[in-house]
């Protein structure tokens, strides 16, 4: 692949920084392993440091010189999952972690090979969840393995064959083989019976702090996005979408087509939300400048007028009459009829876009015989899936080449631009071709929003201020539009699972409970953003047993350990009932809950585990936030607290609790002033000006982080702090101001309270 | 057609003028280093040095930028022991990474006019965008590199 553009690009760019950084921007894939042989990862992640090495099984590969490769089947979006997927790997495999490499597997193996790589997936907080035992398998397999073959080399039993540091060793006689000695020997070795995997206790790699793998070439700026990915010939396009609902109408090419650099205008219909139009030129900036230019005139179709008012109009009228009930014990209506005191409050959330740094992109190559994506992608599945599809190829020819994602939330490569790519490189007659978004194309069409969302709670609460009712009424998008209803409960109510998610095992103990959900339905295409349904149903049930709280004029912490108490064991996953009431004990601690605080000053507190209804584990987690309130009502987060499950184990604890940090500013956006709206179908946000995230000043500085260790694997760890930041937070306010909000952002409302 | 000097180096470049310079030097030089967040200045993704102020180069029009000298993330780290990087490394900063260079440029800026920033400073200089919200190991890096550099 040495041709004359790679060999002028490197000219240039030698001449440019000259030294070795000239290497790191030389893409010559074939010499990739040169230039990068020290390293933990390849700069390129879809390409191993080092060609070569016996493949032991799918996942582990070992080469002469003792290297260990992990091919890793999740993405790497900055969670550290190319660190802390081979740590679970080598936990087992007793190999020199000094030695250990990754690389982003070949999804299109997963199409002959099913096992190993059957869940490209990189979502939900799963990648430990759903892999570790599997990994630590792998890692025990190819451990005995190597075992046998030294065993077999020596003429001893295999019992007394040990494998440390990277080598087998008999301890009676004294010898001693390196990995990469019986590595060719290991790989043609079958076991007889699958060996035990460890068990917590004896872990020494799991639950240690490692550096992760991609931070180097990272902090070197040599680490390749999709966006960085340069072709031999490739050309750039810029695209525009069709407003939500409408669709391309017609374009005027004659007009731009004498501009510089202009190759080409391309329709792109039939790929859903992302249809609209691409036009292609010889660099970026020129195909966005023509576009710019270019006359296209949209059918705006039946949503032209629709606003996002409109959208709550219709959600609040869903909330004023009776809804699907998937939860319903007891008599509501007739225990709030006998109620002291009726406490009730509606809440609302607008879409929220991902906005991950580096703008959706895609760069395809489509000839007749096979189709190649660059690309960062959370779900490589789909991408080659769906490109099969769009190309009549097999999904055999179909090659995703998976890139360091610059962010992922949810969105991850996941609507539309590749199916973009895909479409204008077929126009371009097997010429490579970039598509890349503007920052105003992705905000204005993320195409997978945080969906929109309301509820309605009403309790009664008794003369001791407990409730003796609860009726929750939802009217949300489900983020999986489309996708089929589940059926909850004795009245098999139709529900999308996460707009019931928390609810349909209350932890808050009530004799009386309804829960109603409508699963609505708009232009707006949803989809999963961090933390997904439990974002927006934390937000209602932690504000409202706040107000619950401050209705029964009881501490609210104090008051949710009565509620958890009054709850039935039955009503939490995994016999968390005693670490919710642990939870709310530490974070009181390690907060200075209760200690006096100046005026205009309070703290809030919130908690969640996580729970789905399709049961996959929980995560517990309490934050309390300490907030300062001016007078005149400008708002500053002093202090955040979390305690967070750590159940038996974190993988890689570094990764983790950079992590947790990382979401509480993610979060704290939403909380202060990020929403997306839109007036007559179409978005009114458009960039970082107006859908303007925290930056660091806004973060605070005073955050403890604490672990709890309990008796379980916990969920995850990408999103489960996620939920607690805004109720924490607009309890805190409510304590410091006494306002008391239920719409976000803050930037929405008055604070002032002099 | 016109001139810049970038990274100590004279180059002509074939654009229009009016081209910001973050497209010639991904785009037409194949630095890619230098990274697209926002194309209107407000992140800091594409953050270079022009004439060692730390600036935002998506808004930057190249054909203005004659006689300048542009220094990008390539020149910086091409220093294998450049403080700030290795800070980068040694704190760990960076997740997804993306905005890194904008930050290790406009890092690298202010600990040069003001080697001791207190976290008052940092708050003002500091103003890029990270979507993982690694702004405490971008504090802590900045700390780690104050303390290398004065150690030389």
């Amino acid at each position: 692949m040495a041709t004359d553009l790679d060999r002028r690009e490197f000219l240039v760019t030698t001449a440019i920084v000259g030294g070795g950084m000239a290497l790191s921007l030389h893409w010559n894939e074939a010499n990739a392993a040169e230039t990068f042989a020290g390293g933990r990862v390849n700069a390129k992640p879809w390409l191993p440091p080092v060609e070569g090495g016996v493949e032991i099984d799918p996942w582990i590969v070992i080469g002469s010189d003792d290297r260990v490769l992990i091919r890793i089947n999740q993405s790497e979006l900055g969670q550290g999952v190319m660190t802390s997927n081979p740590m679970m790997i080598c936990e087992e495999l007793g190999c020199d972690w000094s030695k250990v490499q990754s690389v982003l597997c070949d999804p299109n193996r997963a199409l002959h090979d099913k096992s190993p790589y059957n869940r490209l997936r990189t979502g939900a907080s799963s990648s430990v969840r759903l892999g570790r035992v599997a990994y630590q398998q792998a890692g025990a397999s190819a451990r005995e393995r190597l075992k046998t073959a030294a065993a077999q080399e020596w003429n001893v039993p295999v019992g007394e064959v040990e494998a440390s540091n990277g080598v087998l060793s008999h301890k009676t006689t004294g010898r001693a083989l390196r990995f990469g000695e019986v590595a060719a020997k290991a790989a043609v070795i079958k076991l007889d019976k699958e060996p035990a995997i460890k068990t917590p206790e004896a872990y020494s790699l799991i639950g240690t702090r490692v550096r992760r793998f991609d931070v180097e070439v990272k902090a070197r700026a040599e680490a390749v996005y999709g966006i960085d990915v340069r072709l031999p010939g490739m050309v750039y396009a810029a695209v525009k979408q069709a407003p939500y609902g409408g669709a391309l109408k017609s374009f005027d090419f004659d007009v731009i087509k004498n501009k510089p650099g202009v190759i080409a205008a391309v329709p792109m219909e039939g790929i859903g939300t992302a249809s609209g139009v691409a036009v292609v030129a010889d660099s970026w900036w020129r195909a966005k400048s023509a576009l710019d230019a270019l006359p296209i005139t949209w059918d705006r179709g039946a949503n032209a007028g629709t606003s996002s008012k409109d959208f709550f109009s219709e959600f609040r009228a869903h909330l004023d009459q009776r809804g699907p009930v998937p939860v319903d014990e007891g008599d509501v209506e007739r225990a709030l009829a006998g109620a002291t005191k009726i406490v009730e409050a509606e809440y609302e959330l607008s879409h929220q876009a991902h906005a991950p740094m580096e703008p959706p992109n895609c760069t395809a190559q489509v000839s007749a015989d096979r189709a190649d994506l660059w690309f960062g992608t959370q779900a490589p599945d789909v991408a080659t899936r769906v490109t099969a599809q769009l190309t009549g190829l097999s999904p055999e020819k179909v090659f995703v080449h998976n890139c360091f994602s610059g962010g992922g939330f949810g969105r991850g490569g996941l609507h539309g631009e590749f199916q973009q790519a895909v479409t204008v490189a077929k126009a371009m007659g097997g010429r490579p071709v970039k598509v890349l978004w503007s920052r105003e194309e992705d905000i204005s069409h993320d195409n997978g929003f945080h969906p929109m969302g309301m509820a309605r709670i009403t309790a009664g609460l008794g003369p001791d201020g407990m409730p003796v009712a609860i009726w929750v009424r939802i009217a949300g998008n489900d983020e999986a539009q489309g996708t089929p209803l589940i059926e909850f409960g004795k009245n098999k109510a139709k529900v999308a699972h996460q707009l019931l998610r928390g609810f349909h095992l209350f932890p808050y103990g009530t004799p009386n409970l309804r829960v109603e959900v409508n699963t609505m339905k708009t232009m707006v295409p949803p989809g999963a953003w961090r933390s997904t349904g439990s974002y927006a149903n934390v937000f209602y049930l932690e504000s409202f047993v706040d107000e619950l709280a401050h209705a029964a004029g009881k501490d609210p912490i104090g008051y949710r350990q009565d509620l958890v108490r009054a709850a039935s064991p039955t009503s939490f996953e995994n016999n968390a009932q005693a670490d919710w009431l642990k939870a709310l004990d530490a974070v009181a601690e390690k907060s200075g809950w209760g200690r006096k605080l100046p005026k205009g000053t309070g703290m809030g507190v919130a908690i969640d585990d996580r729970k789905s209804v399709e049961p996959r584990g929980i995560a517990l987690v309490a934050l309390a936030a300490t907030v300062s309130v001016t007078p005149s009502g400008t708002v500053t987060v002093d202090r955040l607290d979390i305690v967070h499950d750590q159940g038996h184990a974190l993988v890689n604890p570094e990764a983790a609790e950079r992590q947790i940090r990382g979401m509480l500013a993610w979060s704290l956006g939403p909380v202060l002033r990020q929403k997306i709206t839109l007036r007559d179908g179409v978005v009114e946000q458009s960039n970082f000006h107006n859908y303007e995230p925290v930056r660091m000043s806004e973060f605070p500085r005073n955050l403890t982080l604490n672990f709890i260790k309990t008796d379980r694997w916990i969920s995850g760890i990408g999103e489960e702090v996620v939920p607690l930041v805004a109720p924490a937070i607009l309890n805190a306010i409510h304590a410091a101001t006494g306002k008391r909000f239920r719409s976000l952002p803050l930037s929405d409302h008055d604070l002032s309270w002099a | 057609m016109f001139a810049l000097k970038i990274n100590g180096t004279d180059v002509d470049v074939d654009a229009e003028a009016d081209t910001p310079l973050l497209w010639i030097l991904r785009d037409t030089l194949g630095l890619t280093g230098t990274k697209f967040g926002c194309g209107a200045g407000l992140c800091g993704a594409c953050t270079v040095h022009v004439d060692g102020q730390p600036m935002r180069s998506c808004t930057l029009q190249a054909g203005k930028l004659a006689g300048r000298e542009i220094t990008t993330i390539e020149r910086i780290v091409a220093d294998k022991n450049h403080p700030v990087m290795v800070a980068w490394i040694e704190e760990q900063v960076p997740q997804c990474g993306y905005c890194q260079a904008g930050q290790i440029m406009v890092a690298t800026a202010l600990l040069k006019k003001n080697p001791n920033p207190t976290d008052a400073d940092v708050d003002r200089e500091m103003t890029n965008i990270c979507r993982c919200g690694t702004y405490t190991e971008i504090r802590n890096g900045i700390r780690k590199a104050s303390a290398l550099m004065s150690k030389g």
